[in-house]
């Protein structure tokens, strides 16, 4: 009997470690997501790939696709890091910051991070052909193309085909399969 | 059941099964290399479609995928699902982690490193039902990911189930079609073949050679038969010569038997002819010679006491009596003659003559011939003529006696039958080198119907009963045959009253250049009948006197061994006068005699046959083997008057032969000889 009881005793322990282990994990996913920027660098990246700008927008044919990061810069250089020397259909990709709205008319994708003011903004944007993208929520149905968001803990994408069709962008259908399609509620 | 070999089958099976086998041969291949090349474009279709899917896939995912957003990507894939060669599908990313899937099947939650090499874009593998097909997913010249799809492969086994059945049935029906077929061409191959088998059989076993196969079609097998037919005609053909050779060779052999058998039945029957001939023949010459003996031992005492008593009658001088004195020697001589003739005949016909060639001078010879007739000849009143004409005085090599004989016969024929006129005798030369001798006379003749039997044997010409002439008829005869042994002839020319020629032609071959001056050894054979000429008597020999004669002890001792008692008296009256005669009868009282120690025996007269164990000749060769009598004179005294005994007398022996009849004054001469 003793024994019966110390060997009991130990598969309860057993049983307690495993418990405390899933619970430390499922509080570590309730977390922000870890490298939240290093994903969406990778997405900003990746639009360049399902977007098609009008042929206006390059000056020549080996001009690098810009993607520049308005405002506030919450990547911390791993938008630079994940770019490298890669390049898009033949162009190098760049990374620039700006400061005002007017000094985007030279990007092809401009990222507005989570703001109050970045719908405005990206409204300014609107008749260029410039993809805007933001993390902010209601960015895309008020007037913005491409919108982060976090759904179960993954970063997921809304898109505004309207917007985009008014910057005479083409949203590759795949991206749009992947995204949440928004309508805009003024029209 | 029990496996033949193949080679055993009958034809039909072999061609039938021959057929089957190539048909379904020829299915097999068919079908193997159809499934194979089903399979492999099986293969290829399966491994484009599976290319094709996983293109779009890849193609359609890569935002998916660069976005992570597995959902997207799994949706994509179940397009997949619908391809009734579906298994599974998968995503992979870039690190080969499992990105997502779809199927029944658990896939692996890592790729395979060595799925894809470096720069590999697709690759295809087959497992034993299953197709694996990984494809790299690029996006921008970047490996974002990979793409694997598996097929079943089912559908190929499902095609080849088809292929398979759909070869049996095919097989089937081939079969069956073949089958029909080679029934058909049995028809035309193996009928014709069958057929001719039964006729081969048939001719092996009933030996008919006259049976022919079924007439063929043009190809091989009506070859065959036609050569089939060819070739039992030839045997046929042969058989049947052979059969006739085979007869026909019987049938020689029969009559070679036959003949052989006759042959050796005349040769047996000559053989016993033969024999019988030959016993006739010497029973005949032993007749004739003992008969010979027989006569010429009484004529011998007759001659000596015809002598003894005209020796006796001449002492007294009483010649009154001699004309009867010599008719009893003529007599004797006739007789002796004949005698003669008859032996020499018997002889010759035997084939027992023996001729001894001697070279003769011919001229001197036949000479003293004509004169030993000149007084017969004188006698009738005859001329008696010798000539010799050119080349006549030729050299002959002849036996004397037989060529003596001859001209004497002729001679004494001539005279005989020639009463008046003359003979003439004449010796010439033929024109092809031989000689010749001719008697002729102008006698009577012969009748022309009686010369071809001139030559034979005792055969004389005859008038009616009346012998007209004396003799034996053997005279000729014995002539002709006397001349053939010399390859000599005689001719005859004559014509009746008027007289006959008679030739004798000696042929050139038996003529001789020279011939030694007279012959040194005179021939004591005396069987020829010339007689050497007596010599005259002692004038004090006379008959009789006392064997107890006083003066006898100082005359030489002769002893007479003698069996008949006759001649030993005689003997003894011929010689007693000059020599002490001793006489014994057999071989025994002979050497007692000889051994008697007071007597010398200066000569034995030896009579060659006597009574008892030992004969004359016996008892010379004995004598001759003691040296007491080695030199020790011994005269043979015999009636055994041919030539070989002679030469067996002196053989033996004797010094001296003198054959019976024995005239006394040869008989003293030849003592005298010895004792002198």
């Amino acid at each position: 009997v003793a024994i019966l009881s110390r060997s009991r005793g130990r598969r309860l322990g057993l049983a307690t470690l495993l418990l405390a282990l899933a619970f430390t994990k499922a509080f570590a996913s309730d977390a922000p997501v870890v490298g939240e920027y290093q994903v969406k660098a990778a997405f900003l990246f990746n639009f360049a790939k399902f977007v098609t700008w009008p042929s206006g927008a390059f000056e020549g044919p080996e001009s690098p696709i810009e993607i520049c990061v308005a405002g506030r810069d919450p990547f911390g250089g791993a938008l630079e890091d994940t770019i490298g020397e890669r390049t898009v259909r033949g162009r190098p990709v760049a990374v620039r910051q700006i400061d005002a709205a007017e000094q985007a008319s030279d990007c092809e994708i401009v990222f507005f991070a989570d703001s109050e003011r970045a719908p405005v903004l990206a409204r300014r944007l609107e008749r260029a052909p410039v993809l805007t993208v933001g993390e902010t929520a209601g960015f895309a149905e008020a007037g913005g193309i491409v919108n982060f968001k976090i759904e179960e803990n993954r970063v997921r994408f809304e898109i505004n085909p309207d917007a985009a069709s008014r910057a005479g962008l083409r949203v590759s259908s795949q991206l749009l399969n992947l995204a949440t399609v928004v309508r805009e509620e003024r029209k | 059941v029990t496996l033949h070999r193949f080679g055993d089958w009958s034809l039909s099976a072999k061609l039938t099964s021959l057929s089957a086998v190539t048909t379904a041969t020829a299915l097999l291949l068919a079908c193997v290399a159809f499934v194979a090349a089903d399979r492999v474009s099986f293969r290829q279709a399966l491994g484009r479609k599976l290319s094709t899917s996983a293109q779009i896939v890849a193609s359609n995912s890569t935002a998916a995928i660069l976005f992570e957003d597995a959902a997207g990507a799994q949706s994509i894939l179940r397009a997949l699902e619908a391809e009734p060669s579906f298994v599974s599908a998968a995503i992979y990313d870039r690190g080969g982690r499992i990105f997502t899937r779809v199927g029944e099947r658990e896939v692996p939650g890592t790729l395979p490193k060595h799925a894809l090499e470096v720069g590999q874009d697709e690759d295809l593998e087959f497992g034993l039902d299953r197709a694996f097909l990984v494809r790299r997913i690029v996006s921008d010249g970047e490996t974002i990911g990979f793409v694997q799809l598996e097929a079943r492969l089912g559908e190929l086994a499902d095609r080849l189930v088809g292929y398979v059945s759909l070869a049996l049935a095919v097989f089937g029906v081939a079969l069956i079609a073949a089958l029909g077929m080679s029934r058909g061409l049995l028809r035309t191959i193996t009928r014709p073949l069958l057929d001719l088998a039964g006729v081969a059989r048939r001719v092996s076993t009933e030996k008919d050679y006259s049976v022919r196969a079924g007439p063929g079609g043009s190809d091989e097998t009506g070859l065959l038969i036609l050569s089939f037919n060819q070739m039992l005609a030839q045997i046929e053909q042969r058989e049947s010569a052979l059969t006739n050779e085979i007869a026909e060779r019987e049938r020689a052999q029969a009559d070679l038997a036959a003949a052989r058998d006759a042959a050796e039945q005349a040769r047996a029957k000559e053989e016993l002819a033969r024999r019988a001939a030959e016993q006739a023949s010497q029973l005949k010459s032993a007749f004739l010679a003992n008969m010979s003996h027989e006569i010429r031992t009484p004529l011998n005492v007759i001659l000596g006491y015809n002598a003894l008593i005209q020796a006796a009658l001449e002492d007294i001088g009483d010649e009154s009596q001699n004309p009867l004195i010599e008719g009893v020697a003529r007599a004797s001589k006739r007789l002796m003659t004949t005698v003669h003739g008859i032996l020499d005949i018997s002889r010759i016909e035997s084939g027992a003559f023996d001729v001894h060639p001697a070279p003769i001078r011919l001229a001197p010879f036949v000479s003293r011939l004509v004169e030993d007739h000149r007084v017969l000849a004188k006698s009738k009143g005859l001329e008696l003529d010798f000539e010799v004409e050119g080349g006549g005085a030729a050299n002959v090599v002849f036996d004397e006696y037989c060529l003596s004989h001859a001209i004497t016969n002729l001679l004494d024929n001539a005279i005989k039958f020639t009463e008046k006129g003359g003979i003439r005798v004449t010796l010439g030369r033929d024109a092809d080198e031989g000689v010749h001798v001719c008697i002729a006379d102008t006698g009577i003749g012969i009748d022309g119907d009686y010369l071809p039997k001139l030559y034979q044997a005792f055969s004389q010409e005859q008038i009616g009963y009346t012998r007209k002439f004396e003799g034996s008829g053997l005279g000729l005869a014995l002539t002709k045959r006397f001349l053939e042994l010399h390859d000599a002839t005689i001719e005859v020319r004559s014509e009746k009253g008027k007289g006959s020629a008679f030739t004798i032609h000696i042929p050139p071959d038996w003529v001789v250049a020279a011939v030694p001056e007279s012959p040194a050894v005179a021939d004591e054979s005396g069987t020829s009948p010339d007689m050497p000429a007596a010599r005259p008597l002692p004038s004090d020999a006379r008959i009789g006197g006392a064997d107890g004669d006083p003066g006898d002890w100082a005359k030489p001792c002769v002893l007479v061994v003698e069996d008949d008692l006759e001649t030993q008296t005689m003997m003894r009256a011929m010689l007693r006068e000059r020599y002490r005669v001793l006489t014994a009868d057999d071989a025994k009282e002979a050497r007692r005699m000889l051994a008697f120690p007071g007597e010398k025996v200066r000569v034995v007269l030896m009579d060659l046959s006597l009574r008892g164990d030992e004969d004359g000749l016996t008892l010379t060769k004995a004598l001759r083997t003691d040296e007491r009598w080695r030199t020790l004179p011994i005269v043979a005294v015999t009636a055994h008057a041919l030539s070989e005994d002679r030469d067996n007398a002196l053989a033996a022996g004797c010094d001296a032969y003198l054959p019976k009849p024995v005239e006394r004054a040869r008989l003293l001469s030849v003592i005298q000889g010895f004792t002198a």
